[in-house]
């Protein structure tokens, strides 16, 4: 396991290379599958907004390669840069986006079995 | 008492009378596609959203590596795995800080190479595969800076643990790796 949903989030990764699923934990049905991300995607964006918890578990499927960031560092030095803030936050965004996308399927196709 | 309305259709009038009158043919859901009913001045910002849009990165992971190593912020290649992280001991800055704190998320620590070159996403070249090693964080042979440091870094006790702004940060290829995972 990398990190865990409700822990405090204080890394982001660049994948290298590998396998990391993000997965949500349910009551009923244990681990849920949200997404899975690979070589050249972007892991961790929780430690940049409050309250810098993780809102997925994310557990390597494979040894996987990937560069770590200090997040409360790189926090700091948004504030400290805010053209580096804007740019990361563009980012953010995006991976966000596809976060939700991805939930979103989730959530349709959860909804398909259910009805 | 008499309810007065809610809009004012003559204040909206006015209001309206003072933007510049366009009318934008919205297509039906059947025909047209979209953006075909743009007005010129949509589609002229459309085209050049499109003319602007920056050819794309190789990967979301390369793009904030680039950014990132341009803003003097390096970082740590690591080996992830599917052992349970609160198996396997926090780095040796983190262990100095809180030992026997395995089940705490790793606190923010610099590493303390006195490397200064910036982060470019270095080649992996190493794998857990000695037993002795599994699970434990360690820094590899890739941690040692380019060039030779003028003096030698210090021990890991006597690692900085507070972060410190504008400090040293740590280098790219201050790797740390854990074991395979505990089937």
């Amino acid at each position: 396991m990398i990190f865990r949903e409700g822990e405090p989030a204080n890394r982001f990764y660049l994948i290298l290379e590998g396998e990391v699923a993000l997965e949500s934990y349910d009551k009923e049905r244990g681990n849920v599958l949200i997404q899975t991300i690979g070589g050249g995607d972007v892991l961790g964006w929780s430690w940049l907004f409050p309250p810098f918890t993780w809102h997925f578990d994310a557990r390597a499927l494979e040894s996987t390669d990937a560069i770590f960031f200090y997040g409360t560092r790189l926090r700091e030095q948004c504030e400290e840069d805010h053209e580096l803030g804007y740019e990361l936050i563009k980012r953010a965004a995006q991976v966000m986006m596809l976060r939700l996308q991805a939930t979103r399927k989730k959530l349709l196709a959860a909804h398909a079995l259910g009805g | 008492m008499e309810r007065k309305p809610n809009l004012d259709k003559d204040a909206l009038a006015r209001i309206l009378s003072e933007f510049k009158e366009e009318t934008v043919e919205l297509p039906l859901a059947a025909e047209g596609a979209p953006g075909d009913a743009l007005s010129s001045d949509a589609g002229a910002m459309a085209e050049k959203d499109v003319a602007e849009k920056p050819s794309p990165p190789a990967s979301m992971a390369q793009d904030l590596a680039t950014l990132l190593s341009s803003h003097g912020l390096p970082g740590v290649l690591a080996e992830l795995d599917g052992r349970n992280a609160t198996d396997a001991p926090p780095p040796a800055a983190d262990r100095q800080q809180s030992p026997g704190r395995r089940d705490q998320p790793i606190l923010d620590a610099p590493t303390t190479t006195t490397s200064s070159s910036v982060p470019v996403i270095p080649p992996v070249e190493r794998r857990a595969e000695n037993p002795e090693t599994a699970g434990q964080l360690v820094a590899s042979p890739a941690a040692t800076p380019a060039s030779p440091p003028t003096s030698p870094s210090p021990p890991a006790g006597s690692r900085d643990e507070t972060p410190k702004v504008g400090a040293q940060a740590p280098s790219v290829g201050a790797p740390v790796r854990t074991s395979p995972p505990a089937k």
